[in-house]
């Protein structure tokens, strides 16, 4: 329960920038997920939150009191690692009442707070046993317990459905969401798996080499990413990225994808470079005889390949020599070298500048 | 190229652990997919495979020859592991070392070493140490190393488990296109359900010690064999409501299905099963269309991008919808139908019945 603001923080280790010049700001009760590829500097933001690392410069705020000299313990924020550990020796019950005796809480009150939120994890059959008799979906939700007990403020989680299988994954995502919005405190989860974002959080800040790349509620970034980069992050399978370049015609405007011409001539305002990067999401791109034909760019494609995944299926096309990747809701199987005709809607085209990747426009 | 054939296998670890009971299975030559939770012996079977562990117990062919005495050299198979194992040369030594080892006349050597590395985007780093490329480049290397030598079987045992999710995609998308070209035994180790569906052509599904179904991902995919294939493969798992049958009619909560027609198949098994429909196979709408639709109220929204998950509750039952519908909220009321033909029924046990 507990607003966080983070003041332009930055921080190296050993000459590498970690984080560079990061400024947000985290609602009271939200729950917003930290989205980036592997070194982007999650953790150690997650860690400079937590108290356990401090910022080389910049502030952190928690309900506009500076917090930046405050010792972790006087910080009340819980935090779960990625390789969350727990007390071999002791039995779940003892795990999870670990802060609270720290803090030296009663006896009465311990066994209440433990209880309380083994109901709400679904451990309570659990807590006699030892963590190594424990499934590894049962001993995350172990580490979760133990962070939720103390009552924080702001409860920080680095990666918590990493190192599980995909299936325990499948049905903590649904879970924790459900478990977050009972308990009422500030939320901030590092992942690398956009699908996470998606399901878990409202609130996504995507993050990149320790730049802060764009803020917003999930669905917000996903329709306007700021940067190529953003759509790439986003996006599962990532985006497809084509070269166009501007040409001048008549007085007209055309954007050139390869052969296929845009006219873009409502646009000269925005259009000032010559040369451009556009981004479809994978998800955009659909059989051209399902489109209609109207404000659509064609494709005429070969299929490399089709990967059918249950009931969706991922289709590389390859068109002038150029790997496409579509996300097809349904099943369809085509053979390699099959022709097919790819089409997307020309809104859902994005027009990133090709010199930093900054979205310029997308199409209208 | 071999077909493995697994007889009558178990394996008892030390200490009364039995990591493997009774599997029998032939794997086709193919692209195999050997896909099961985390402990349920997959590893095991796989040493087995490659003669780095005897069973305690059964035989394994290659073909029709009993190899289970055999050395792992003398089964000639190659294996990529989940951590890339490359060597202190440089990157094409590291794929060339299997051919110079047998002696291959160093031009052939340098023509399959070449090809194999076009494959995988090595070529403009083959005099590169390969102890300075990143984790996907070194299982790349690993991977052609073991390709380049035609092997019996090829086993990857979680070869991508350690790569950046990016990668990931993109090796995987590799390997189902030139597996084609090689037409090889693999047998490809996972717990990951999307890299088994999407890259092999037959499926192994692996829980407890045993295989529960070895079939096309298709097959998997619309006719789990029992249950739990039911509720490993598909994301989300299929539905499984428990039903009743009571004079022809499924009763499920408050709902009820005529299944008259196979009333005799059902009836010799008692009275209580179990209903199984996936995700994708229920229609859903904002308003009924039609009189037969069952009205549900919509709990919770799982955001998958594209997709979304509804979490449905009434009429006594709950379900999981997948829809591309995008303007349902928490608190609304839906419209489902059920596609019957889509509707699976189980026996309370866990078998597939219809």
């Amino acid at each position: 329960m507990v607003t966080v603001y983070v003041d332009k923080v930055s921080k190296s280790f050993n000459n590498h920038k970690v984080l560079d010049n990061i400024s947000f700001e985290v609602k009271d009760k939200s729950l917003t997920c930290i989205l980036g590829p592997v070194g982007s500097g999650k953790t150690t933001l997650l860690r400079i939150l937590a108290g356990v690392e401090s910022p080389d410069t910049g502030s952190i705020f928690f309900d506009g009191r500076d917090v930046t000299k405050t010792h972790a313990r006087e910080r009340n924020v819980a935090m779960v690692f990625q390789s969350f550990a727990l007390y071999p020796h002791m039995k779940v019950y003892d795990n999870v009442a670990s802060p609270l005796k720290i803090m030296k809480m009663n006896t009465d009150e311990i066994k209440k707070r433990v209880n309380d939120v083994a109901e709400v994890l679904k451990i309570n059959h659990l807590l006699n046993r030892f963590p190594n008799e424990l499934s590894g979906g049962e001993r995350q939700r172990v580490a979760i317990a133990r962070a939720l007990v103390k009552n924080a403020d702001l409860c920080l989680l680095d990666e918590p459905l990493t190192n599980l299988d995909y299936k325990i994954r499948e049905g903590m995502r649904s879970e924790l969401r459900k478990i977050f919005r009972e308990r009422g405190c500030t939320i901030i989860l590092a992942t690398s798996d956009p699908l996470d974002a998606f399901a878990i959080a409202q609130y996504v800040i995507v993050m990149y080499k320790g730049k802060l790349l764009q803020m917003g509620t999930v669905q917000e970034v996903y329709t306007n990413p700021s940067n190529a980069l953003v759509g790439n992050i986003l996006s599962r399978p990532p985006m497809n990225f084509l070269d166009a370049s501007l040409r001048k015609s008549d007085g007209n405007l055309f954007l050139e994808i390869h052969d296929v011409s845009v006219d873009v001539s409502h646009f000269r305002e925005a259009l000032k470079e010559e040369e451009y990067t556009v981004g479809i999401y994978p998800d955009s791109l659909f059989f051209a005889t399902e489109l209609p034909t109207k404000n659509v760019v064609k494709l005429r494609s070969n299929v490399i390949l089709t990967e059918v995944e249950g009931s969706e299926s991922i289709i590389h096309i390859e068109w002038k020599d150029k790997r496409l990747v579509m996300y097809y809701p349904h099943i369809k199987r085509l053979n390699p070298g099959d022709s097919v005709e790819v089409a997307f809607r020309l809104s859902d085209m994005y027009i990133f500048s090709k010199k930093n990747g900054e979205l310029v426009l997308r199409y209208k | 190229m071999v077909r493995v054939t697994l007889e009558k296998i178990r394996h008892v670890y030390p200490g009364n652990v039995e990591a493997v009971k009774d599997v029998n299975i032939t794997f086709d030559i193919t692209l195999n997919s050997l896909l099961g939770p985390s402990g349920c012996g997959k590893t095991t079977l796989m040493k087995i495979i490659a003669g780095l562990l005897n069973p305690t117990e059964g035989r394994v062919y290659f073909d029709n020859e009993d190899v289970t005495s055999l050395s792992p050299q003398a089964r000639n198979i190659a294996m990529v592991f989940q951590f890339p194992i490359v060597y202190d040369m440089s990157v094409y030594d590291n794929i060339a070392f299997p051919l110079m080892v047998r002696k291959v006349p160093t031009q052939e050597i340098r023509k399959k070493v070449l090809e194999v590395a076009g494959l995988f985007g090595l070529k403009n780093v083959l005099t590169m140490n390969a102890y300075k490329l990143d984790l996907s480049a070194k299982q790349r290397v690993a991977i052609c190393r073991a390709l380049v030598r035609n092997p019996n079987v090829f086993i990857l045992d979680e070869p991508f488990t350690n790569i950046d999710p990016e990668s990931r995609l993109a090796l995987r998308a590799k390997l189902k296109e030139i597996q084609r070209g090689f037409n090889q035994t693999m047998i490809f180790v996972t717990h990951d359900q999307s890299e088994a569906l999407t890259l092999s052509n037959m499926i192994a599904i692996m829980k407890d010690g045993r295989i529960l179904q070895y079939a096309t991902p298709e097959e998997i995919y619309e006719n789990p064999e029992n249950t739990f294939v039911a509720y490993f493969i598909g994301m989300p798992a299929m539905n499984l409501l428990s039903c009743s049958l009571e004079k022809g009619m499924l009763k499920l909560g408050e709902l009820s299905f005529d299944v008259s027609n196979i009333r005799n198949i059902l009836e010799p098994h008692g009275s209580e099963f179990i209903f199984g429909i996936r995700a994708e196979h229920i229609e859903l709408s904002k308003v009924p269309l039609s009189s037969d639709e069952i009205p549900m109220k919509c709990v919770l929204v799982e955001n998958l991008g594209p997709i979304k998950v509804l979490y449905l509750e009434g009429n006594g039952i709950s379900l999981k919808v997948k829809t591309k519908v995008d303007d349902i909220v928490e608190g609304n009321t839906v419209y489902i139908k059920i596609l019957k033909n889509k509707i699976r029924i189980f026996k309370k046990t866990g078998e597939r019945l219809v």
